[in-house]
């Protein structure tokens, strides 16, 4: 042995290559450079764990060409690596072996490598918790052999008629059939095929084993039967369908169950032959479960110190289930949940109709005497209009009649474009003589980072759902230059702080006259909403501050009161001479939709997006604002 | 509208559209105002224009004349040539007409001046917690 070399003439030249291929994919996968020139670390390319080599295989192949330092065998992986005691002994079994030997239960022909280093691998099983997600039970020895013979028996698979072939595994029902489309039970159709009377020793055991909070009788029963590579995908029983917990027994061999959670966080979970697995809380809602298809597991060895693999064989499981009386579920664990999904599928629709009927079409109906009460521009917002400089651009999101348009500081010349769902209101802004364009605010029409500023007063708390009103706070970061700004204005839900009533309230007569200090600016949302003489405007001290009319879809809001829920309709009592070609005497009231405003609950909003940084928080006459700013 | 508001819009939320920009003008009605010059206002804004985008939509309606195909060089003291963006910026006006989305198709009106750029929620992407801003 002069000259050390890995490349050798009478290796074949389809094992060359695959080398070639290995040594680039090995050292991508696993971070450490392979290659043929010796080291004392050999690198078998093409089997290990995943493929079935086992660590004592791996000894048993190689120790006769010198002492074996470690082997390590990497999880889910079909390589895995060796260190002799030295780069001799490593040569003379690389020389002996590579394209040459075969794994044991294998003709493919070894392809090896040496490696600057082995990796460092951590024993997924050595940190697990041991039982897994919580609320995860695995009853060792529930049922005893013989008992596991007779509910095999309870079954046939060779019938076609019983049971169903799906693409990885057979099933059959007891009680109520599972669909499999919709991932739910119909009620209405149980099947004659009861759960067996046999089972029912399960419940007296499950007491006897000290879980009598489990006493619940179950009326569903789906077994599950595996050959050798078969699984299941990751899933989780429909939340809205089954009670908590579900029971799964399983019985002819030993399997592992891979558990997920939300974060991704993966827990693989040892089921014996012959154990119950009890899913409940948690691990029932929180968490998918799981089968791969693969022909053996990996598992801890016996000391607990290295891995192993265990081969799959015929599997068959029993999961008894309760439905529920009613579909629904409350769980907090929304992103696995068919029910929570639903509802905010509906809650979205439901959003979209709501702004429909009671903010758009409103707007329309009641522009022009709504127009008449939007005159005095809110000195804050002033303020910030005069902050820009020549040549800049200025939205206003929601402009309504445009009297934020022309407010900047003396000598500027700024670019305004206003925008609003109304096309009445847009009119409006036209007559003007200012630039405007109808569009809606979750959707903003521009291309991004071209706003110097961005103005979004009073807008924002007539989207009925966080995620829409959230959205328009993204849009609006996103069509901001960098370093650009953000006025946001929104209705407050607390109309006094620290005991000073709003303006808003102030207006109300009741306590206009118990106020010495009178505010004349007008607000937001504060403007004196039209009233005739004598009308209902105020609330009387003795009634509740809000009502619920028969068939309006949410609570109406007193005016000129504080709010009692954060999402109300707040009446608008349209004044004769704007209701065109109407000519029944009575006033006509509008309802519009405000999601009313939290302390801090804007400011939240605006800190989860990313882009964008809140300079400024302020209650301002019964509002919310933000300022913004998008980073630079 | 005035071609400066044309040279921010975009169609880009509508689903399946990526860029949605620059979008095709089409007018049917054109009106000319007045509105005073300021070299600051048009030399500040030239950096934020898409200088070709405003060149082919007044070309396209006809009311290029004057306006050179590409920014000159040394434009801040070039008077004539900030006259001339001025002029397509600010005063040519679209009363009527419509905007196209140039890989949908999709038109928006312009009615008395003002372009409907209302969407369905059935044209866009779906409302969801993710996706922040995209430049």
């Amino acid at each position: 042995m002069n000259a050390m070399k890995g490349e050798d003439a009478d290796v074949p030249k389809k094992i060359v290559s695959k080398q070639r291929k290995a040594i680039k994919n090995i050292a991508l996968d696993s971070k450490i450079t392979l290659g043929v020139e010796p080291t004392k670390h050999i690198v078998i390319c093409n089997s290990g764990l995943s493929l079935g080599l086992l660590e004592e295989d791996v000894i048993n192949i190689f120790a006769p060409y010198g002492p074996i330092e470690a082997v390590i065998m990497v999880p889910d992986k079909t390589y895995c690596f060796m260190t002799f005691h030295s780069k001799e002994n490593a040569f003379r079994a690389y020389k002996c072996s590579h394209g040459k030997s075969t794994f044991p239960r294998s003709e493919n022909l070894m392809v090896l490598a040496f490696a600057t280093a082995v990796p460092r691998v951590t024993n997924p099983w050595a940190t697990l918790p041991r039982e897994g997600p919580p609320g995860l039970i695995v009853l060792e020895d529930f049922v005893r052999p013989d008992e596991e013979e007779m509910l095999v028996k309870l079954l046939s698979w060779d019938d076609p008629e019983q049971g169903q072939q799906l693409k990885q595994r057979q099933v059959q029902h007891f009680g109520f059939e599972f669909r499999y489309g919709s991932n739910d039970v119909d009620k209405k159709k149980p099947l004659e095929q009861k759960i067996p009377d046999q089972c029912n020793f399960l419940q007296e055991r499950l007491k006897k084993r000290g879980f009598s909070k489990w006493n619940f009788y179950p009326d569903q029963l789906t077994v599950n039967r595996y050959l050798p590579g078969q699984g299941i995908p990751p899933h989780v029983d429909t939340h809205s369908v089954f009670e908590d917990p579900i029971l799964s027994l399983s019985l002819l061999s030993d399997v592992v169950m891979d558990f997920k959670d939300a974060t991704g966080q993966k827990l693989p979970v040892f089921l014996p032959r012959r154990s119950l697995t009890v899913m409940s809380g948690e691990s029932r809602f929180g968490w998918t479960h799981g089968i791969a298809s693969r022909i053996h597991d990996v598992i801890c060895t016996d000391d607990k110190k290295g891995l192993t693999v265990l081969p799959r064989k015929e599997r068959i499981s029993f999961t008894f289930r309760l439905l529920r009386s009613k579909r629904e579920c409350f769980c907090s664990y929304a992103w696995l949940c068919d029910n929570q999904k639903q509802n905010l599928y509906q809650q979205q629709l439901d959003a979209i109709e709501l702004e429909k009927l009671y903010v758009r079409e409103v707007y329309e109906e009641i522009s022009s005497h709504f127009s008449e009460t939007r005159h005095t521009p809110w000195p804050n917002i002033v303020d910030f209009c005069k902050t820009f400089k020549t040549g800049q651009i200025l939205l206003d999101v929601g402009c309504g009649n445009g009297k934020y348009f022309g407010n900047q500081a003396e000598n500027v010349s700024l670019f305004e474009i206003g925008l609003d769902a109304s096309a009445h209101l847009a009119d409006m802004c036209t007559k003007r003589g200012v630039e405007v364009l109808n569009g809606n605010c979750l959707n903003l029409p521009f291309r991004s980072s071209i706003a110097d500023g961005v103005l979004c007063i009073a807008v924002i708390h007539h989207l009925a759902t966080h995620e829409r009103r959230r959205r328009a706070v993204q849009e609006i970061a996103r069509v901001l230059c960098k370093g650009g700004r953000a006025l946001i204005y929104v209705w407050a839900r607390d109309q006094r702080l620290q005991d000073k009533m709003s303006t808003y309230l102030k207006q109300n007569r009741k306590n206009y006259q118990n106020s010495s200090n009178i505010c004349s600016s007008s607000g937001v949302e504060s403007e004196r909403t039209p009233s005739q003489p004598g009308n209902t405007m105020c609330a009387s001290s003795d009634s509740d501050t809000c009502e619920y009319t028969g068939n309006l879809p949410l609570p109406v809001h007193i005016n000129r009161t504080n709010f009692k829920h954060s999402d109300v309709l707040v009446p608008w009592k349209l004044k004769e001479k704007h209701r065109q070609g109407r000519d029944d005497s009575q006033q006509q009231t509008f309802y519009r939709y405000y999601h009313v405003f939290e302390a801090d609950e804007l400011q939240q909003m605006c800190i989860e997006i990313p882009q964008i940084q809140v300079l400024e928080t302020k209650y301002d006459q019964g509002n919310w604002s933000v300022l913004l700013r998008k980073l630079p | 509208m005035k071609l400066l508001t044309h040279n921010v819009l975009s169609s880009k939320c509508l689903k399946g559209v990526s860029v949605g920009y620059p979008l095709r003008l089409n007018a049917t009605d054109i009106k000319v105002v007045d509105v005073d010059y300021n070299s600051e206002f048009v030399s500040r804004m030239i950096p934020k224009l898409n200088y070709s985008a405003l060149y082919d939509a007044a070309q396209s309606i006809g009311h290029h004349n004057g306006l050179p195909d590409t920014v000159a060089e040394d434009y801040e003291n070039n008077e004539d040539f900030l006259k001339a963006v001025h002029h397509v910026l600010l005063e040519v006006d679209i009363v009527s007409g419509d905007l196209e989305c140039p890989e949908s198709g999709r038109k928006f009106p312009i009615t008395r001046g003002i372009p409907n750029m209302l969407v369905n929620e059935n044209e866009v992407n779906e409302i969801n917690g993710s996706n922040g801003c995209n430049n």
